[in-house]
């Protein structure tokens, strides 16, 4: 039985593995989700190079979960626009060209049963690339504006208004399916 | 309805649907998604030191000193030296010398080692009468001249004890070898000791030497301070200052 951490980020910056892998399993979710948006199906290993990055210089780390929120994102989403620049793929498509059953079935999904987490990043990945990343920066890896803006390269006012742009689209692409011809009333009904 | 991953307050609200593939997109992780655990942690590991040895860094210093303090001797022949004194001195003049190589970690059981070395020192002094400018140039420019230093120790050792005449030690065998008899030691000192006035052991290049050209790039000649790329070229080292 061992002790919970109090502070995790300060425990991993002096060394304590244990302390290493909570954050592991605290910000890679979301760190690999964002580069599955932005980088596509390399999105695993970019996240392990981020990760080895962080591994080599977390003992000079200094400062507050945010910011250590925010190193993680820095570091993702500058190994994953080299990840692009290497292969010369275009980010929103990659996901978004999932062959069209299997996201044809998860949208359908979303009138029936909960939906899964692959398909909703897949919706988001169809987003023009500056909304899909506001979105998934702002709402999945929970960065506030200023952290945001300053990974994205963008004044705060312009991260504000892609993300409010992304969710908003995402809401009409939402009933859109829902208004497909094989998707009874009773499923549109449920989600409202 | 409150998304579980972000704890932001200024997102715009949005309708159900929308609130529920968010919520999906920031589920709580797939096992599939942790995977590469166990390759970050050991990762972590590796780059750096156990916590437990956070004083690493600072012993490392430390020995680092030591260790280029034992070279230090061990080059310019002081543990030989030393080796001698502890067979040769009177109790008095031991301990001044036990107390003055001591902190340099100078190993005490080299009396063999230090014969040998003793040995040899005394065959390259006499290839040569006296330090020459050239000999002491061409020392200089791998260090001092160490002949001169040990022997300077010595001698002042030698002097320290009362000029003892003892056949059987090493120290004064070797400056009997070195003054080319024992009766001879007395003068051979003397003049050692004007060349090394101080009565501790020197190391500074004898008088006659040359100073070493240096080839550290001097501040003025760096175009940018503290720039690596800058500081190594060697390009304006070395030229005298007019």
């Amino acid at each position: 039985m061992t002790a919970p951490l109090v502070d995790p980020l300060r425990a991993a910056a002096g060394g304590d593995e244990r302390a290493f892998g909570v954050l592991y399993r605290e910000l890679q979710p979301p760190l690999v989700r964002y580069l599955r948006v932005v980088v596509g199906n390399d999105a695993e290993d970019v996240a392990a190079d981020v990760w080895l990055e962080i591994a080599r210089d977390m003992r000079t780390f200094e400062g507050d979960a945010a910011g250590f929120r925010a190193w993680v994102f820095t570091i993702g989403r500058h190994r994953g626009i080299d990840q692009l620049r290497r292969h010369a793929r275009r980010p929103a498509s990659s996901m978004a060209e999932v062959p069209d059953t299997r996201s044809l079935d998860d949208t359908e999904s979303l009138a029936l049963e909960a939906i899964s987490t692959d398909a909703a990043l897949a919706l988001i990945a169809r987003l023009p690339r500056d909304q899909a990343e506001a979105v998934m920066l702002r709402v999945v890896a929970g960065l506030d504006v200023a952290d945001a803006a300053r990974i994205l390269g963008k004044r705060a006012g312009a991260v504000r208004v892609n993300t409010l742009r992304g969710l908003r689209r995402l809401e009409s692409m939402l009933p859109a399916t829902a208004t497909r011809p094989d998707v009874t009333p009773r499923s549109r009904a449920t989600l409202f | 309805m409150r998304l579980p991953w972000s704890a932001q307050d200024d997102l715009p609200p949005v309708d159900a649907a929308v609130a529920r593939l968010l919520a999906a997109a920031s589920a709580s992780p797939a096992q599939d998604e942790l995977v590469g655990e166990a390759a970050a942690c050991a990762a972590f590991v590796a780059a750096g030191p156990d916590p437990n040895l956070r004083s690493a860094p600072v012993d490392v210093r430390r020995f680092a000193r030591r260790l280029a303090a034992v070279s230090f001797a061990t080059a310019f022949g002081l543990g030989g030296v030393a080796a001698a004194y502890a067979g040769a001195l009177p109790e008095s003049s031991q301990r001044l010398a036990h107390d003055a190589l001591g902190p340099l970690g100078v190993p005490d059981h080299a009396d063999d080692h230090a014969k040998d070395q003793a040995a040899k020192r005394a065959d390259r002094k006499k290839l040569r009468a006296t330090p020459s400018p050239s000999a002491a140039n061409a020392s200089a420019s791998h260090g001092p001249d160490v002949n001169g230093a040990a022997k300077a120790g010595l001698c002042n050792a030698w002097f320290a004890s009362g000029k003892p005449k003892n056949e059987s030690s090493t120290a004064f065998g070797n400056l009997t070898t070195a003054a080319g008899g024992p009766d001879k030691v007395e003068a051979f000192c003397a003049d050692v000791r004007k060349d090394h006035p101080s009565s501790k052991p020197s190391v500074r290049p004898s008088r006659t030497a040359k100073p070493k050209p240096s080839h550290t790039p001097r501040p003025e000649h760096s175009a940018e301070s503290g720039r690596p790329s800058h500081a190594g070229r060697p390009s304006d080292a070395g030229k005298p200052t007019s």
